[in-house]
C-alpha cells in the first residue's frame, strides 16, 4: 500500500496548476488490453444478420408498401414519390448496417474465462470490454432467442452485484454455453459470501 | 420456527395462522411495554396504539375544524338548517371512516424480528406478508414527521438494498421511540453474542455536527432554492389568478404609481422576489439540517441525524460503504462549499428520496475543507488528493462538441426568426449571429470547465474519479469494493487514444466512470487499483 501511494505521488503530484494539466507522454510502458482468447461461433454472423434484417426489412418495407398501395388506389398521388424517397433514405444505412455490422461484430466479439476472471469484448462502432473477477459473480444464465435457436446458439449472461449491467457473451454454441455456465456456477459456489 | 410462516400458499390463509395467537396473547401489551421474549420464539408485535390516537387527532384537526368553520358560516348566513347540518354530518362521517381505517390498520398489522428474518403482515383489503432475511438488512431509517412528534411516534423503514426497489423495503408506521431504537439496535447489530449495547452505547464517535454559519449555504443550495422559488411562483400565480383585475380596480392610483415609476417598481419587485425565495430556501434548508450530527456507532454503522420539525435519522452499515462522494455543485462551488454523500448499497438512487435530502447524504453543504475532513472521517481514509488531469485530447473533444453546438443553435434561432413575419431576412441573419455568439460564450467556458472537472488518481486504499462541470463530483471508492471494470471506446475515442473507464461497485447506479481518460493510462490505473484482476489481460510493449 505504502509503496503504491508513493509511486502515485511521484507520478502525479509534481502537479502543474489545475488549468495546465500534465502532458501525458505515450511511454513504452503504457499497457494495452489484449483481446480475449476465444472468438464466438462463426454462425453468430448469420444470427446478427438475421437480427439486422428483422429491423431493416420492416423499416424499408413499410414506406415502400404504403407507396405501392397509394399508387394502386390513386390516393394522395403527391405522397407517393415522398414515400419512395423515404424508403430509399432508410434503405441505404439499413443495407450498410446489415452488411457491415455482423462481420465487424465477429471481429470484435470475444470472450475468455480464466480461473480468476471473466473477460468479454463486444460492440462494433462503440466497443466495450468488461472484466469481472470470479469471486464477484452472482448469477449465470444462458438463454436462446427465437433467432438463435435454429442456429444452435446461446447467450451467456454473467451478473455481478453491480447495477452496471451484466457481462454477456453473445453467440456461443449451445452446448458450450451450457458447459461454461456449469463451470462458472461451480466456481462461484466455491466462493463464500454474497459476492458484493 | 420461521419455516411454518414461510408458506407459499395463498396469502390469506398464511396471514391468519401465525398472526392470530399473537393477537390474542399480546394484544394488550403489544403497544406500550414490549414483553420480554425468548430469542427463539419472538412474539408478534403491533404498531403503537398511539397511531390510532394520532390519526384521530389529525382527522379532527384537518376535517373537523374546517367543517365547524363551514357550519358556523352557514349559521351566520342563516342557511344552517339543511347545509350546515350536512357539512357537519359529512365531516363526522369522514372522521369516523379515517379513524376506523386507523383502528383496522392497527389491528391487522403485525411484525416480528426473529433470529433469521424480519416479517410483517399488513394490509386491510389485500393482505400482504413481507419477509426480509436479517443478514440482508442494510439500513434502518427512523423518521419523526411533525405530526407524529407530540405522540412520541417514529416511522421505521428497513431496507435491504438489493435492487433499490421499494419492494425490498419494510415500513412500520408508526412505533414508539423506544421500539424504534430497539429495532435499530437489533437489526443492525452483527455482534456474534447478541446486544452488548449497554457498555458500547456511549462510545459513538462524533464525526461532524452542524455549525450555525453553515445554514447560510441553504440560500444557494439546489433543493431548497427550487422549493423557495416554487413557493414564490405559486404565490404569484395565485395572486394573479384571483387578484389581478381586483387590485387594479381597488387601487387605481397605486396602479398608476407603479406604471409611472416602472424601473423602480420592477427593481423593487425583483429584489422582493429574490428576498422571498431566499428566505424560503433558508427556512427549508434550516428545517432539514437543524441539529445535524454524523456519528460512527459502536455497531459499525454511520448514523446521520438531522431535522428541526421533521426528525430523520439514517443508518448506513459501514461494511456496505463502498466509498464517498464529494459534491461541489454550482453555484455553491463559487463560494467554496461542498457536500458529502455515501456510495453504499441499500440507499437507492438520487431520485429515491423522501423530501429534500437524498438518503445517501452524509452532510449538508459545508466549507470545502470541512467537507473533505468529514468525507475522510466517514471513510477512515485520507482526504482528497490532487488528481491527475486527462489528456488534452479530452479537451479537444469537448471543444469540438461546443463548436458543433454553435451553428446548430444559430441555424435554429435564425430559422425560427425567419418564420416570424415582421422579421426581415437581414434581421434573421442578425438573430442567428447573436444566438451563435451567445452560445459560444456559454458553450466554450462550459467545455473548458468540463475538461477541468475530469481527474483521476489513487491514494492509499482509494481510487478517486472526478467529473462534471455544474454538478462536479469526486468519488473516492474503496479499491477492495471494485467488482469489475468496463472499458468503452467510441470510434472517435479510438482515434484520439482515449477510452471511458468504468469501475463497477455494488451501490447505486453501479458504475463510476472516468470519461476520456488516456487509454493506456486508464488501464494502468485500473491495474494499479485492483492488482491481479486486469494484469493477465494486459500486454506491455
Amino acid at each position: 500500500m505504502e509503496k503504491r501511494g508513493e509511486a502515485m505521488t511521484a507520478e502525479h503530484t509534481a502537479q502543474r496548476p489545475p488549468d495546465r494539466p500534465a502532458p501525458q507522454p505515450r511511454t513504452p510502458t503504457q499497457p494495452r488490453l489484449r483481446p480475449p482468447r476465444h472468438r464466438v461461433e462463426r454462425r453468430a454472423i448469420a444470427h446478427w444478420t438475421l437480427r439486422a434484417l428483422a429491423a431493416a426489412v420492416p423499416a424499408v418495407a413499410l414506406p415502400a408498401a404504403a407507396a405501392v398501395a397509394l399508387d394502386l388506389f390513386g390516393v394522395l398521388p403527391w405522397a407517393v414519390p415522398w414515400l419512395w424517397a423515404a424508403a430509399a433514405v432508410i434503405a441505404v444505412p439499413a443495407l450498410a448496417v446489415t452488411l457491415a455490422m455482423p462481420l465487424w461484430r465477429y471481429r470484435v466479439h470475444r470472450w475468455e474465462v480464466t480461473d480468476d476472471a471473466v473477460y468479454t469484448a463486444s460492440g462494433w462502432l462503440w466497443q466495450e470490454w468488461r472484466i469481472a473477477p470470479m469471486s464477484r459473480i452472482q448469477t449465470v444464465d444462458t438463454d436462446r432467442g427465437p433467432l438463435q435457436r435454429p442456429l444452435g446458439l446461446s447467450t451467456l449472461t454473467v451478473t455481478t452485484a453491480s447495477a452496471a449491467g451484466p457481462l454477456r457473451i453473445d453467440g456461443l454454441a449451445a452446448e458450450r454455453a451450457a458447459a461454461l455456465a456449469r463451470r462458472l456456477t461451480e466456481a462461484t459456489q466455491a466462493v463464500p459470501g454474497d459476492a458484493t | 420456527m420461521t419455516g411454518t410462516t414461510e408458506t407459499t400458499g395463498p396469502v390469506q390463509t398464511g396471514a391468519r395462522t401465525p398472526a392470530d395467537p399473537g393477537a390474542t396473547d399480546t394484544a394488550g401489551a403489544a403497544g406500550g411495554a414490549p414483553p420480554d421474549h425468548l430469542a427463539t420464539a419472538e412474539p408478534w408485535r403491533r404498531l403503537s396504539p398511539l397511531t390510532m390516537r394520532m390519526s384521530a387527532a389529525a382527522a379532527t384537526a384537518l376535517i373537523g375544524a374546517p367543517a365547524l368553520i363551514g357550519a358556523a358560516i352557514t349559521a351566520f348566513i342563516g342557511v344552517f338548517a339543511p347545509w350546515g347540518g350536512l357539512i357537519l354530518l359529512a365531516g363526522a362521517l369522514l372522521i369516523a371512516a379515517l379513524v376506523g381505517y386507523a383502528v383496522l390498520r392497527y389491528r391487522l398489522t403485525r411484525y416480528r424480528v426473529s433470529d433469521g428474518r424480519m416479517e410483517m403482515y399488513s394490509g386491510i383489503v389485500s393482505r400482504n406478508h413481507s419477509s426480509l432475511p436479517r443478514d440482508r438488512i442494510r439500513s434502518v431509517d427512523v423518521a419523526a414527521p411533525l405530526w407524529a412528534r407530540p405522540f412520541g411516534l417514529r416511522r421505521v423503514t428497513v431496507g435491504t438494498g438489493e435492487d433499490a426497489d421499494t419492494d425490498d423495503q419494510l415500513t412500520l408506521a408508526m412505533v414508539t421511540v423506544e421500539e424504534a431504537d430497539r429495532l435499530r439496535g437489533t437489526l443492525l447489530d452483527r455482534a456474534p453474542f447478541g446486544a452488548s449495547s449497554g457498555a458500547a452505547a456511549d462510545s459513538a464517535a462524533l464525526l461532524a455536527s452542524m455549525r450555525p454559519a453553515w445554514f447560510e449555504y441553504g440560500a444557494l443550495s439546489g433543493g431548497p432554492l427550487a422549493v423557495g422559488y416554487g413557493v414564490l411562483a405559486a404565490v404569484i400565480g395565485g395572486a394573479a389568478q384571483f387578484g389581478g383585475t381586483f387590485y387594479a380596480q381597488l387601487a387605481p392610483e397605486l396602479y398608476d404609481q407603479v406604471m409611472r415609476h416602472l424601473v423602480v417598481s420592477v427593481a423593487t419587485a425583483g429584489l422582493g422576489a429574490i428576498a422571498f425565495g431566499t428566505f424560503i430556501a433558508l427556512a427549508v434548508h434550516t428545517e432539514a439540517w437543524w441539529g445535524y450530527r454524523l456519528t460512527r456507532e459502536p455497531n459499525g454503522t454511520l448514523l446521520v441525524k438531522r431535522g428541526l420539525l421533521n426528525l430523520s435519522s439514517v443508518s448506513i452499515e459501514e461494511k456496505r460503504l463502498r466509498g464517498v462522494e464529494l459534491r461541489e455543485y454550482l453555484p455553491l462551488r463559487w463560494f467554496g462549499a461542498a457536500s458529502v454523500a455515501a456510495v453504499a448499497s441499500g440507499l437507492g438512487e438520487e431520485d429515491h428520496k423522501s423530501g429534500l435530502v437524498p438518503k445517501r447524504a452524509l452532510s449538508p453543504e459545508l466549507p470545502r475543507a470541512e467537507a473533505v475532513r468529514v468525507a475522510g472521517a466517514a471513510l477512515r481514509g485520507p482526504g482528497f488528493p490532487e488528481l491527475a488531469a486527462h489528456p488534452r485530447a479530452a479537451l479537444r473533444r469537448r471543444l469540438v462538441r461546443a463548436a458543433a453546438a454553435v451553428p446548430i443553435v444559430a441555424a435554429a434561432a435564425g430559422t425560427a426568426a425567419w418564420f416570424v413575419p415582421p422579421v426581415s431576412a437581414a434581421g434573421a441573419v442578425l438573430i442567428a449571429a447573436a444566438a451563435g455568439v451567445l452560445t459560444a460564450l456559454v458553450a466554450v467556458p462550459y467545455a473548458v470547465g468540463c475538461y477541468r472537472g475530469l481527474g483521476h488518481g489513487i491514494s492509499g486504499d482509494f481510487l478517486y474519479l472526478r467529473r462534471g462541470m455544474a454538478a462536479r463530483s469526486t468519488v473516492a471508492l474503496k479499491r477492495g469494493a471494485i467488482i469489475g471494470w468496463t472499458v468503452r471506446r467510441s470510434p472517435f475515442q479510438r482515434r484520439a487514444g482515449l477510452s471511458t473507464l468504468g469501475a463497477m461497485v455494488a451501490a447505486g447506479g453501479g458504475l463510476h466512470r472516468a470519461p476520456d481518460i488516456g487509454h493506456g493510462r486508464g488501464l494502468a490505473l485500473a491495474d494499479e487499483a485492483v492488482p491481479d484482476l486486469l494484469a493477465p489481460f494486459l500486454v506491455r510493449s
